[in-house]
Formats: C-alpha cells, sequence, structure tokens
C-alpha cells in the first residue's frame, strides 16, 4: 500500500474513526517507531480542523524514492503563512522568552520531524515531506 | 494533587485533563504531580495544557512535577526545552 487517504469533519471523528487507518498506514511504510511522524501528522490535522469551515482531508502517500508525502486540506479560509513563519523564525518556541506561551509549537514540531513543510498561499493546505531512507 | 493521565495524550484527552485540573486550581491547590510513567504519546496540545497548568500554579508559588517521563515523550519535553519548565524526576 502506498497511499492513505481520509476526510474528517471533527476531531472525535479523526481521532476515534480515522487515525487508525493512517496509523496502520504508517506501520506498514515504516520500519521504526512512527512517534514523531504521528506528531507531526496530529499537528497538521489539528491545525487544519482549527482552522476549517468543517472539513478536512488527510492523504499519505509513499514516492518510488522513498519519500512520504503528506498533505493536510482544509475548507477553511488559512492564515497569514508569511508573517507567522517570519515570527516563528524570530522567535522559536525554545527560546526562554517563549517557553511559556501556550500555543506556538505545532509548527515548530512539524518543521522538526519533517524534512519539509510547505504551506499553500491561503494556509489552507500543508504538504509534510519525510525521506525514509538513511 | 497527584494525577495519572491517560496513556496517549491527544487533543480531547488534553481538554478532560485541563478541565479536570481548573477546578482544583480555582479551589487554591497550587502543587501538581503527574504521573506519566505510562504516557506513550503527547503533542502541543497536551504540552500547552501542562504550560497552562504550570503558569497558574506558578503564580500562587505552586509547582508542576513530571514523575516517571520516558521514552520518546521524555525526547519531546527536552526537544521542546518544558524540561527547563517542569521538576522532572
Amino acid at each position: 500500500m502506498t497511499f492513505c487517504n481520509v476526510k474528517f469533519k471533527s476531531i472525535s471523528e479523526y481521532y476515534n474513526n480515522k487515525k487508525t487507518v493512517v496509523d496502520d498506514f504508517l506501520a506498514q511504510v515504516l520500519d521504526r517507531n512512527t512517534f514523531f511522524l504521528e506528531v507531526a501528522i496530529s499537528e497538521a490535522v489539528n491545525n487544519g480542523l482549527y482552522h476549517s469551515f468543517g472539513e478536512v482531508e488527510l492523504t499519505l502517500r509513499l514516492s518510488k524514492s522513498k519519500k512520504l508525502f503528506i498533505r493536510v486540506k482544509d475548507n477553511g479560509t488559512g492564515f497569514d503563512v508569511k508573517h507567522h513563519l517570519h515570527k516563528l523564525k524570530n522567535n522559536t518556541p525554545v527560546q526562554d522568552s517563549e517557553l511559556l506561551k501556550v500555543s506556538g509549537r505545532g509548527i515548530f514540531l512539524m518543521d522538526k520531524f519533517c524534512d519539509q513543510v510547505v504551506y499553500n498561499k491561503a494556509g489552507n493546505e500543508v504538504l509534510l515531506v519525510k525521506r525514509l531512507v538513511c | 494533587m497527584y494525577i495519572t493521565p491517560s496513556s496517549k495524550i491527544y487533543v480531547d484527552e488534553a481538554t478532560v485533563l485541563r478541565e479536570k485540573i481548573i477546578p482544583y486550581l480555582e479551589k487554591g491547590y497550587k502543587n501538581f504531580t503527574f504521573n506519566f510513567s505510562s504516557v506513550t504519546y503527547i503533542d502541543s496540545s497536551g504540552l500547552a495544557v501542562l504550560i497552562s497548568i504550570y503558569k497558574r500554579a506558578d503564580k500562587t508559588g505552586g509547582e508542576v512535577k513530571i514523575h516517571g517521563i520516558n521514552g520518546k515523550v521524555k525526547q519531546l519535553f527536552e526537544l521542546t526545552r518544558l524540561n527547563k519548565i517542569f521538576i522532572i524526576d
């Protein structure tokens, strides 16, 4: 199996119904612990649900070159990607001054656990890329 | 107060955890120990709840301890430097 696609409209629908499909897919394509990738995907999913108008689509695809492409798309209006990423670049959540901030770790963790994180211009679609070969 | 969270703290579990703790904070409880020995998953939603509990406890001179943290969850705390905020044993 090299492709997995799920759609959902709520946190409970994803975590109670659809996540097992994603977990099974990851278990199949990864020969190691899936924890950090699971966190990255959850961060993208949670952000998508937070900003959506009720529907999020998650697609995972394993390429022949052993890259895992994870796309999370929501039907919301997105967010100011440029501003947010610029802010994150200057004030990362791991700086002493930012440690007590409640929000802002999601994008940081996606970035840490994936090789690439790409947003569309509107900010309602994110592509996570993870190379699976050493 | 001693709390044993769910083994997997996703968004909903983080919300439930916060809702359980808030009444105790409002009653004046200020010292919290979380038993993380069985926790195998947490993400930024759970971390956010722990930080918000810490901030409220800290205002009244309290502290938040996390006991038994291990494995990938421990690595996550180290990566986010939250091991500098909480008392981890």
